[in-house]
């Protein structure tokens, strides 16, 4: 279907959102939270649009609202621009300094404001960590409390016997928040600690033993490269040289 | 003859002893040999004039007596057959004693629908509720085809009585026209504003017109299965609401083949775990499914996807409680009562600086005035009145300029308020503007979800710079500032709760800007209740030296001696005003 997106006629698909129509066309929108991976949060509001449909004006956020025949989408208007500079000023404060943050607000020229009282730590509770965490079937990290004391924790903020220290909640993370500590015999993440998992053939590192059971089901553990090799040398078994 | 003593059983009587009144009641009358009349005792729901309990009231003589104590009992006993028991009646403002509730000013202007039944009948028998009318509507409606009954419902204009004010006719078209195999029929009973009671009331007094109004909207839309979300601290609405569902079923009102119809619909009871957003429709939604009470993007609306993905009909208790009314005396008797826009009555809970608070229930457009000088019979203690807060703490704050406004839906958001689910809370000139907003906003950032950035943060911050006014901290600029997150929060927040959350900031911002001004310029509370900027003086030429304050205050503050006037040392007093309130010759005051 065709909608107009800054007066560019854009063709979109029947489930797509506005952001993904947008960004398929190489137009930005900002966006924290958005990551086509996972259930979309919309919880950053960064990607708020105004658009125009029916001859009724809104402002929606772009992550989540699907696309209809006809729509027209503004990205950058100046009630825009004053929602995104509060939003980003609202961030930062519960992010100082974060590289993510930081860059949104060279785009748009936004300056923080001292009186917001900055909280600490870099968590903007988008909550991707937790979207991702459950798709991956774990579900070990949740948000905790509600309100302003709201958080991103284990249950009861003990060990989680859920995490498998696949460290996927920090890849998520737009601010890179979540501590992830690696050495030489294995990681420690959320408050547990986890041994590698290493390959039996090279002893190249896998992935937490949890990690691989859960992905693999496997017991032996053996790494990528040395799997195809095996299975090379199997084929080159059964088929002879070929050259 | 025999005459009918209905005994108040709301959770405002019970607190004052209205059980041990009826217990008594039933007492004297089981040994009373010499009684001729044969009373009957009945424990009714909420009448509304809860200050005033225990209420006892007799049948058919149509006698009301408030404040009644056990010990009162013998007297009413005594009397029922003559001239009532004088001093137990009501005393109206020109000093009066009323006998009945036509001539008492809190009761005289209400018309109910909604609370029809609520203290006139017992809430845990099904046969009076029926006996009073109920179950009618149902009979009607299972006559008719969906289609009709959405179309009288319409007719009837009403709009949702939770908040939004949406109407609930389209609200169930849109549900009757989507195609699903099942669909659900909720009702909402999370009330969560500070101050309010009526959908508890509803649900403890008459939880019958709930469940019938709740089977109407099943078979409109074609449900098969329902949940009331009630929150768990509704001991008593929860119990009658169970008890009422109970012996639906057993009448043949809920089940498989409703009255021999073929229409078939059952519905449970969800406790809410106490949480204010989840009286959010969709966060609602999500605690029934069990999981986090968070709200969801509504960009497709419940009645196309709603509980467990399927369209679904929420109402709140008030709405589905006029449902029967209407289906039994058709839309247009409704349509008559109220505005343009805002059909029938409303139910309030007046509450705050107003000489008799409680539950009311009016027509739509009436004024604001009337709802606070007549039937509240306006300010106590010859005190000025400031403002009144509609809506809850997410509703705005309407001045003294605009109390001649109607009520209506449209009329509330335009002033930068709402009708919210019908709180109606009075301030007085004590009271501060710049702290009441402080206040809401503590709750709101207490109970805001926290999923989104404009809501959670906003409220953060909000909070911080409101603390800082009421402190004396603030500078001008900090004005724009709150200017800015309100507008944040109400343009870009998730849900209604974020949208409206920032109401009791603008609305103070836009009709008492002065007072913040004061705060920050002059340092100082002109209603005198911020702490920080307030002092307590004796007077020097009031002052009788009786040493009473001195005697009352908590830290020592006030020194004296015979003969002499007293003085509060600022730097010790805490501004509790303890002694203000002691001193009998009115000699301290607050600056």
């Amino acid at each position: 279907m065709n909608i107009l997106i800054d007066g560019k006629q854009v063709l979109a698909q029947p489930e797509d959102t506005i952001l993904m129509a947008a960004r398929r066309e190489g137009i930005f929108i900002p966006s924290l939270c958005y990551n086509e991976a996972t259930e979309p949060t919309h919880s950053c509001r960064l990607c708020m649009v105004e658009i125009q449909e029916n001859g009724r004006a809104d402002m929606v956020a772009s992550c989540a609202y699907k696309v209809k025949e006809g729509l027209v989408v503004t990205t950058e208007s100046e009630s825009l621009y004053q929602v995104r500079k509060t939003l980003l000023r609202l961030l930062y404060a519960q992010a100082p300094e974060n590289s993510s943050i930081v860059a949104l607000m060279e785009r748009y020229q936004v300056v923080p404001k001292e009186k917001l009282v900055p909280k600490e730590g870099q968590c903007i509770l988008c909550g991707l960590c937790v979207e991702a965490c459950k798709k991956l079937g774990a579900a070990a990290i949740s948000t905790i409390h509600r309100g302003v004391i709201k958080e991103v924790n284990t249950p009861y903020g003990i060990q989680a016997k859920n995490c498998i220290g696949c460290a996927s909640c920090a890849g998520f993370c737009p601010t890179h928040c979540i501590t992830v500590e690696d050495t030489e015999e294995g990681r420690t993440i959320w408050n547990k600690k986890f041994k590698w998992a290493r390959c039996e053939v090279c002893g190249a590192i896998v992935g937490t033993e949890q990690h691989y059971k859960a992905s693999t089901g496997d017991t032996q553990v053996i790494c990528p490269d040395c799997r195809r090799k095996t299975m090379t040398d199997v084929f080159a078994d059964t088929l002879g040289e070929l050259y | 003859m025999s005459k009918e003593i209905l005994v108040c059983c709301g959770t405002g009587c019970i607190a004052k002893g209205s059980q041990s009144v009826v217990e008594e009641f039933q007492k004297k009358l089981s040994d009373g040999k010499d009684i001729k009349i044969t009373p009957y005792v009945k424990k009714v729901g909420c009448n509304g004039f809860c200050e005033n309990g225990p209420i006892v009231t007799i049948l058919p003589d149509h006698i009301t007596y408030y404040k009644v104590a056990p010990k009162d009992v013998e007297e009413i006993i005594g009397n029922l057959g003559d001239t009532p028991v004088e001093r137990l009646l009501y005393q109206d403002d020109k000093g009066n004693r009323v006998r009945s509730r036509e001539e008492n000013p809190f009761y005289a202007p209400q018309y109910k629908i909604a609370l029809r039944n609520t203290g006139l009948i017992d809430p845990g028998n099904i046969e009076e509720y029926i006996k009073a009318g109920g179950y009618t509507g149902l009979k009607n409606a299972l006559q008719t085809s969906p289609e009709q009954v959405i179309r009288q419902v319409e007719k009837s204009g009403i709009r949702g009585r939770g908040g939004g004010g949406f109407s609930t006719g389209r609200k169930w078209r849109s549900c009757y026209e989507a195609s699903a195999d099942r669909k659900y029929m909720l009702c909402n009973g999370d009330e969560g504003d500070p101050g309010a009671f009526m959908d508890r009331s509803i649900m403890e007094g008459d939880p019958h017109s709930v469940v019938e109004g709740l089977i109407i909207g099943a078979y409109a839309i074609g449900a098969s299965q329902g949940y009331l979300y009630i929150r768990d601290e509704y001991e008593l609405a929860l119990r009658h609401v169970q008890r009422a569902i109970e012996d639906a079923r057993k009448k043949g009102y809920l089940g498989k083949n409703i009255l021999g119809s073929g229409f078939a619909f059952d519905c449970e009871i969800v406790r809410g775990g106490g949480a204010f957003v989840c009286g959010e429709s969709s966060a609602l939604m999500a605690s029934i499914e069990g999981k986090v009470g968070e709200p969801r993007v509504k960009y497709i609306r419940s009645v196309v996807k709603g509980l467990f993905d399927q369209p679904t009909v929420l109402n709140n208790v008030e709405t589905l409680a006029n449902i029967p009314y209407i289906l039994t005396h058709g839309g247009e008797v409704f349509a008559k009562m109220g505005t343009e826009g805002s059909k029938g009555t409303k139910v309030f809970s007046l509450v705050g600086k107003v000489n008799r608070t409680g539950l009311v229930e009016v027509p739509m457009g009436i004024t604001l005035r009337e709802l606070v000088f007549q039937i509240g019979g306006g300010i106590p203690g010859n005190k000025a009145f400031k403002a009144v807060q509609t809506g809850g703490p997410s509703g705005g704050c309407i001045p003294e300029s605009l109390l001649d406004l109607p009520i209506d839906f449209d009329t509330l958001k335009e002033k930068g308020s709402m009708m919210g689910s019908g709180g109606v809370i009075v301030m007085d000139e004590t009271t501060c503007m710049v702290d009441l907003a402080r206040y809401y906003i503590k709750f709101l950032s207490e109970e805001s979800c926290g999923k989104c950035t404009p809501c959670r943060e906003g409220l953060r911050h909000m909070l911080d710079i409101l603390t800082r006014i009421c402190e004396g901290k603030g500078e001008l600029e900090d004005l724009d500032l709150l200017e800015e997150l309100a507008i944040t929060a109400t343009k870009a927040s998730l849900c209604e709760l974020g949208r409206t959350a920032a109401n009791p900031v603008l609305s103070t911002l836009h009709y008492f800007r002065g007072e913040y001004e004061a705060h920050i310029i002059n340092k100082r509370c002109p209603a005198g209740a911020c702490r920080e900027l307030i002092r307590f003086t004796i007077l020097e030429e009031d002052c009788k030296s009786c040493g009473i304050c001195a005697k009352h205050c908590p830290v020592s503050a006030i020194t004296g001696e015979l003969k002499k006037p007293y003085t509060i040392h600022q730097d010790i007093c805490i501004r509790c005003g303890n002694c203000k309130v002691k001193c009998p010759f009115g000699a301290i005051y607050v600056e």
